[in-house]
């Protein structure tokens, strides 16, 4: 783990060891995180009434909107106040709160333990169950690795009173040895366990052979909002190529000589960039959002500053 | 067109194998685990990465260093461009070393024979190993300063040592020392470096060519070509200058100095036409040193033509001994002016004896009348009464000028003995002025301090006494005993050597150069100082401890010097050879540009090597720089 998050664990642990409620997040992350929301575009939500706000009226007792009476309406939700005032009949429309499942999918996969990825997705993981039960939805959480079709979940899970399983569950996330399962995979396999609408948070690098653009289609035609979070290292954001090197793939050994060139960094950061947009827009593209997220980067930065100012959490 | 003196050292090339196989060798490559490798074999695919440039790029210090060996291949070859000119495996320069040489082209520019040390230079700069130069400076005699040799230190030492000796050049002499040493070590061609001022005619067959490199026409020069005093009068000299000028008319003053006071200044003009002449009368009681300066109003291209000295002796009647039976020479000589008789033994400059052997001290020359010395009389005899003609006599001769010996009767008849030739007279140094009919009737001979002519038969004997020829030749007599006794003429010395000096016998000196260098020198028996060099302008003397015993002037005064002539045809016995259109070619050695070349190239692979290094550290530093301050932000 990268010494800022150690540096920040030992804080905690030093003040209010016997209190804390996991090892991923400090407690006062988590009351931060209680009052934050994952800030989905609420067009994927489970007919079931939740305390998701739907995009289309409803019947809870928050007020949205008036409109026009028109025959057949049901009289009661007439505002006889503005009728008195207006002599004209108005109908008072509700918003509707649905459900909204949260599917968070964490990649476990060998590449994710270069750098402290994993952890960093494990912690990102956590921060975005607590989000999502404090929201009162139901939250489930998946992890892969190898082997393709043994995939690890728990959920989906609801109420404060799931926390401690669903913490328990993502500090306990392991890599596999040698796991090397594409997304693409770990997603046909998720969906085949899962069911309901709601939005996917993918924790994952994403330097993957597969077809991410099958799998972002998968994910929206199952009608999950993509929340596409790449976690990246420091070595994959920016390599230091002191020297000639050997490049050895952390999940199946192949091997790439490098040779130390002027323009081969710069060249490196133009298709990493390539990359990240070409992910971006696939998620766009799919009503949904993408962030990179540095491994090393401060969690509390992340969570309440990058998280917020690119609309993941309100 | 190159050429390689030591072609097999290519075979170093295969030096270039190690280095490829240990490069590679040696490229053992770092091991980084990543993530994956999708991004970087994207990036390894690009075309730009594959650009041939890029290729070239990655494999640059390879490449450096194989083309640092093939710099170093090359030089070990020894490589060389071929000149125009047969190559030649041993060549001997003749530097001129003549005071022309010293002329300069401009206000404190180069002088010709710097110009010829730097080509001369270079000749030794671009010298192969099997190539061979011997230097030899002439002026007026020749001096080898080293035999052949490739070493390039013992060249340009012994090129170094060239200086200018302030003499008239002269071919002749560094022609047959390159003769000789043509029959030691065989040369088909000599490099001649010159003015070309010297004789255009050399009595030389050539054995060899001659590459004759003429160097380039000086600027104007103006300089003292003669200075020598006549007698006026009693008691004064007339000093002769003439002036020259070379390639530009000019104006300067002529300064007198007699004994270090000025005592005559005057301006004058001189042109291309013609020499200019100046007279100086100067009063000369005394034996005087007189110096004259010629002061140029503008650039003098030649300095040690600028300043002449003359000795003037002090002048005094000459001093004439006869013995007493000789009346009527005494009644002749009498007569004359500036002439004083003496008698018995006295010292005399002129001596007239009846005598076979006597002698007076400080005499110059002695007139023997009707006296053979004991010598002669081995070749000759006197037949009294036999009667003689006169054949013939030497009317050059300074002594017999202006006077016929037709008539004259002898009564006696000088008589070669039996096998005896005039050959037998030259060899002990008789010279033959008057032949008479049966042998000879006047002979003179030359000692070195003094001249003798020895009349043979007795002139009250003849009819000499009452011709007018009898006064004639006792005037020139007077006359060339004044020469000898410095009394009529005195001529400056010019640079070189010194004439023969009389001093105290078998004894030490000190003499002492103008620059100050001084030399031990030690008199004959005979007290004669032989060979005392002069090579260049100015005031000499012969010191005993700290005593000067003679002090003297030596003088450049050549007319052809001064004048700065140049012969650009060198006229030999059988051919003539003319000055080459262009620059010696010689066979250059460019090795030392590859080393320096190899040189450049490991100092640009070092710099590549610790540039890349370091831009890829800072790179490094940079990136890590904002993670800092993040961390010392929170």
């Amino acid at each position: 783990m990268d010494s800022r998050l150690r540096g920040n664990d030992e804080k905690t642990n030093n003040t209010m060891e016997q209190a804390q409620v996991t090892k991923l997040l400090g407690n006062d992350m988590l009351h931060r995180l209680e009052r934050l929301r994952i800030n989905a575009s609420g067009r994927f939500t489970n007919r079931m009434r939740g305390e998701h706000l739907a995009a289309k009226g409803g019947s809870s007792m928050e007020f949205a909107d008036y409109r026009d009476y028109v025959e057949g309406d049901d009289t009661r939700f007439i505002d006889w106040n503005i009728f008195s005032r207006l002599r004209k009949p108005y109908i008072k429309l509700f918003h509707h709160e649905e459900q909204m499942q949260i599917v968070i999918l964490v990649d476990a996969s060998s590449s994710m333990m270069v750098d402290g990825k994993l952890q960093r997705a494990q912690q990102l993981a956590a921060a975005m169950c607590v989000c999502g039960l404090f929201a009162a939805e139901p939250v489930s959480v998946y992890t892969f690795n190898q082997p393709a079709n043994n995939l690890s979940m728990v959920g989906p899970a609801t109420g404060r009173g799931s926390l401690h399983k669903l913490l328990k569950f993502v500090e306990n996330i392991e890599s596999g040895e040698g796991g090397s399962q594409p997304p693409d995979d770990a997603v046909d396999t998720m969906l085949k366990r899962h069911r309901g609408k709601g939005i996917v948070v993918m924790l994952s690098d994403f330097l993957t052979y597969g077809d991410l653009k099958r799998t972002f289609n998968t994910l929206n035609n199952a009608g999950l909002e993509i929340f596409a979070c790449q976690i990246l290292g420091e070595r994959e954001l920016d390599p230091d190529l002191t020297s000639d090197l050997r490049l050895v793939d952390c999940e199946n050994a192949d091997i790439l000589d490098v040779t130390a060139q002027d323009n081969l960094l710069d060249l490196y950061h133009e298709y990493l960039s390539n990359f990240q947009n070409t992910i971006a827009a696939l998620a766009r593209q799919r009503g949904g959002k993408f962030l990179c997220v540095n491994s090393d980067e401060d969690l509390s930065t992340v969570l309440f500053d990058q998280m917020r100012r690119e609309a993941w959490l309100v | 067109m190159p050429g390689f003196f030591a072609p097999l050292m290519s075979l170093l090339a295969l030096m270039a194998l190690p280095i490829v196989v240990f490069y590679f060798l040696k490229l053992r490559r770092q091991r980084l685990e990543v993530s994956s490798l999708v991004l970087w074999q994207q990036v390894l695919s690009d075309s730009r990465v594959n650009a041939p440039f890029q290729k070239f790029k990655r494999n640059l210090l390879l490449l450096l260093q194989l083309l640092m060996l093939a710099m170093l291949v090359l030089a070990a070859m020894q490589p060389y461009w071929k000149s125009d000119a047969e190559r030649a495996q041993r060549v001997p320069i003749l530097i001129d070393c003549s005071a022309s040489m010293a002329a300069m082209d401009r206000p404190g520019g180069q002088s010709r024979l710097d110009a010829a040390k730097a080509q001369v230079n270079e000749i030794i700069d671009g010298l192969l190993s099997d190539q061979q130069i011997s230097l030899i400076a002439f002026s007026d005699t020749a001096q080898r300063l080293c035999a052949f040799t490739n070493n390039k230190r013992e060249l340009k030492a012994a090129l170094e040592q060239v200086k200018i000796r302030e003499v008239p050049g002269d071919l002749e002499d560094a022609m047959r020392m390159a003769d000789a040493m043509a029959r030691a070590e065989p040369f088909e061609q000599v490099v001649l470096f010159s003015d070309g001022n010297f004789p255009a005619k050399t009595d030389f067959a050539l054995p060899f060519n001659i590459d004759y490199q003429q160097l380039k026409s000086p600027g104007v020069n103006m300089g003292i070509a003669t200075l020598n005093a006549q007698r006026a009068d009693s008691r004064q000299w007339d000093v002769f200058v003439k002036l020259v000028a070379a390639n530009a008319p000019g104006n300067a003053t002529v300064q007198v100095y007699q004994n270090d006071q000025l005592v005559g200044t005057e301006d004058v003009h001189v042109d291309l036409d013609g020499p200019k002449k100046l007279v100086f009368r100067l009063t000369a009681d005394e034996a005087s040193h007189v110096t004259i300066k010629l002061l140029p109003d503008s650039f003098d291209a030649l300095l040690s033509d600028n300043v002449a000295y003359v000795d003037l002796t002090g002048l005094r009647p000459l001093a004439v001994n006869i013995d007493k039976p000789m009346v009527p020479e005494q009644l002749a000589i009498k007569a004359m002016d500036n002439v004083m008789l003496v008698s018995g033994n006295s010292p005399a400059d002129l001596y007239l004896t009846n005598e076979p052997d006597s002698v007076v001290d400080n005499v110059k020359v002695i007139w023997r009348n009707g006296a053979l010395p004991q010598e002669l009389t081995q070749l000759m005899e006197i037949k009294q009464d036999a009667g003689s003609d006169v054949v013939s006599w030497n009317r050059a001769d300074p002594l017999l000028g202006h006077i016929t010996l037709n008539d004259i009767i002898v009564l006696d008849q000088p008589t070669l003995k039996e096998n005896v030739r005039e050959l037998d007279f030259e060899s002990l140094g008789y010279r033959i002025l008057i032949h008479g009919s049966k042998g000879p009737l006047l002979l003179t001979k030359q000692y070195d301090s003094h001249v003798e002519y020895i009349l043979t038969v007795d002139a009250a004997r003849t009819t000499l006494p009452y011709r007018v020829a009898f006064p004639v030749i006792l005037s020139n007599l007077v006359r060339q005993a004044m020469h000898h006794a410095g009394l009529q003429e005195v001529q400056a010395h010019h640079t070189g050597v010194f004439p023969p000096m009389e001093v105290i016998g078998e004894k030490s000196y000190t003499w002492q150069y103008p620059s100050g260098q001084t030399q031990r020198v030690t008199s004959n028996v005979r007290g004669k100082l032989i060979g005392l060099a002069c090579p260049s302008t100015g005031e000499y003397s012969l010191k005993d401890g700290g005593d000067v015993v003679l002090s003297m002037g030596a003088s450049l005064l050549n007319s052809d010097e001064s004048t700065l002539q140049s012969v650009e045809q060198l006229q030999f016995r059988e051919l003539s050879i003319t000055a080459a259109a262009k620059p010696i070619a010689m066979d250059r050695s460019f090795w030392p540009t590859l080393l320096w070349i190899a040189l450049a190239i490991l100092i640009f692979e070092w710099w590549y090597f610790h540039r890349q290094r370091q831009r890829t550290m800072q790179n490094t530093a940079q990136k890590r720089s904002p993670s800092t301050q993040s961390l010392s932000a929170r």
